[in-house]
């Protein structure tokens, strides 16, 4: 009876350490998971489409949005259809049309509408420049380029095309830049400036609203590169063999934040050419797939804030003196004032309406407009959610 | 908050030594019971910040009302008390439509001061739980205290309302989990069936 007794005892409490280590993988306490749970908004976001004047358009599960500050109204522009949904978009305001992408039975297909829903159609050029035909549309940007991957004209398969559309005649996809050979190589991510995913292509410029971007690349063994560009050149990112999170750059210095928390540096490329970015501090953290990374200077200091994979976390401010590439990196979670209510949610879309004032857009959790007037200690407001301006 | 608890720990010694004389159970009688209803989180408390959060919904435990079901089986050791042991799956959605399970498994022991047609047992049990909410998972202790008032229409078959206290403390081993050491409470509102020889 008794060595029973001790049998049992022994296996529960082998269970109960078994199992208790299985939280080790949590983001948090389970309680305190429960606890801070927030109940979720009908809206489903997917994207920030971008501003008209005093107009909003964004993309939820269930289509493309407009809402009318003025009028306090939102109108359907883009209902999905059943296996149709709309996974992209972009806002033309010089056209007033919106550009998105579909799935097309299997393949992704290019729509052109007025703002207002009307005259939808499909774009059907099968020209884009550099490539033979039986090019792949792989996404459609924020900012209204496109990643075409293909083979270009001189036979190098796996080759990926960053294009406009020119209406034409002809209609085609015109070519801003050309990453040609990378073979075995596909898509991992196309990292954009958060919060300004809507910016032209070009060299950062807070003033003419130009950003670049970054272009991750994966082969099936796990092995990445990483482009840099700016619409004019790629240059290779080297020594970086990790899937990136986000970015962030000033004009001057670009950092670099991978999945797996770690923080790097280097100046921001001025040609085409590789550069190998400058480990700087494992965050101890993990990121999602294009994560939420802001940046702000202040007193000498960038702040980097984002959003990492912990989710009882608000806010994750990383800090150190402008324009260094060096130690020290400075961490600190931020729960109050412009991040009070960034604990439990996930940020799939950002859109700056001014230096400093955001537009959050979350998964599940609703629209929130945050001011952030000192990254650092958190002093700032969080209005919503669906409680927003223009 | 007192006086209706001694009221009520008064009754259960007054019914005690009323029925004391006339036990029903023999060593060695036996309960089966099927028990299902509704458990209703109460509280979380946490040990890092000392901070208490009672009642649902958001900013509170996170939970809602949720339901549980159980069998359990006991054996008497004396006319008045029985040893055994019961197995549950409760569950609660939380304010964000995620869904909380609790797996608990337990010893329990209860005492019944008032038998036969009408039947007052009184019941504490300890164990273990396995709970889960999205990304966490763990074994857990669990503790838990029901009272319960049986009406036995025939010789066998009995039906029960019964009510109580769950306790579930969560402790993370993982230094940063450890700040988020909490201990819960639940208040479970269940009818069972018994099955009495």
């Amino acid at each position: 009876m008794k060595r029973t007794l001790t049998c049992i005892l022994t296996i529960t409490t082998l269970l109960t350490l078994l199992f208790t280590s299985c939280n080790a993988d949590a983001s948090a306490g389970l309680f305190k998971q429960l606890a801070d749970a927030k109940k979720p908004v009908e809206i489903r976001y997917r994207q920030i489409i971008g501003k008209d004047g005093t107009d909003l358009y964004f993309l939820t599960n269930d289509g493309i949005y407009n809402y009318k500050t003025d009028g306090n109204t939102t109108t359907t522009v883009r209902e999905n259809k059943k296996g149709h949904p709309v996974y992209e978009a972009y806002l033309d305001t010089t056209n007033d049309l919106i550009i998105y992408l579909i799935n097309g039975g299997g393949n992704a297909e290019i729509h052109q509408m007025k703002t207002d829903g009307s005259g939808d159609i499909k774009l059907t050029t099968t020209v884009a420049e550099d490539l033979d035909a039986g090019w792949k549309m792989k996404q459609l940007l924020a900012n209204g380029l496109f990643v075409i991957k293909g083979t270009d004209t001189v036979g190098q398969t796996d080759s990926f095309l960053v294009a406009e559309y020119q209406n034409g005649p002809p209609a085609e996809y015109d070519k801003k830049v050309l990453l040609d050979d990378l073979p075995g190589y596909d898509r991992d991510a196309v990292l954009q400036m958060s919060g300004r995913q809507h910016w032209g292509i070009g060299g950062f410029n807070d003033t003419t609203f130009n950003a670049p971007m970054i272009l991750s690349f994966v082969t099936s063994g796990g092995s990445y590169e990483h482009y840099y560009t700016d619409g004019a050149f790629f240059h290779q990112l080297t020594s970086l063999d990790k899937s990136l999170a986000g970015f962030w750059t000033n004009g001057t210095s670009l950092y670099l934040i991978t999945k797996d928390g770690n923080l790097y540096g280097s100046v921001v490329p001025a040609g085409p050419g590789s550069t190998a970015p400058t480990p700087m501090k494992d965050l101890s953290r993990q990121f999602p797939s294009n994560a939420f990374v802001y940046g702000m200077s202040s007193g000498g200091t960038t702040h980097l804030i984002t959003k990492t994979k912990t989710a009882n976390e608000a806010l994750f401010v990383v800090s150190f003196a402008d324009d260094t590439i060096t130690t020290p990196v400075n961490t600190k979670v931020i729960s109050t004032g412009y991040a009070s209510q960034m604990s439990n949610v996930n940020i799939v879309s950002a859109f700056e309406k001014s230096a400093g004032n955001l537009l959050i857009a979350t998964e599940k959790n609703g629209m929130f407009d945050i001011t952030i007037t000192d990254a650092a200690t958190g002093e700032g407001s969080s209005a919503g959610p669906e409680d927003y301006t223009l | 908050m007192k006086k209706p608890l001694t009221a009520i720990l008064t009754l259960l010694v007054l019914s005690s030594a009323l029925f004391a004389a006339a036990p029903h159970y023999d060593k060695g009688s036996q309960l089966f019971s099927f028990k299902v209803g509704t458990t209703l989180p109460t509280f979380t408390y946490f040990f890092g910040s000392k901070d208490l959060k009672g009642g649902l919904g958001e900013g509170k435990t996170g939970m809602q009302v949720g339901g549980y079901g159980g069998i359990s089986y006991q054996v008497f050791n004396t006319p008045y008390t029985a040893i055994g042991g019961e197995i549950g799956y409760n569950f609660n959605f939380a304010v964000d439509k995620e869904l909380f399970t609790a797996v608990p498994f337990y010893a329990k022991y209860s005492y019944l001061p008032l038998q036969g047609k009408w039947e007052i047992p009184i019941s504490t049990g300890l164990g273990f739980a396995y709970i889960k909410y999205k990304d966490a998972q763990l074994m857990t202790l669990y503790t838990n205290l029901e009272v319960g008032v049986t009406w036995y229409p025939g010789e066998h078959w009995g039906v029960a309302l019964n009510t109580g206290l769950w306790l579930i403390p969560e402790f993370n081993y993982n230094d940063a989990l450890k700040k988020d050491n909490a201990l819960a409470g639940f208040v479970p509102i269940t009818v069972s069936v018994t099955y009495r020889q």
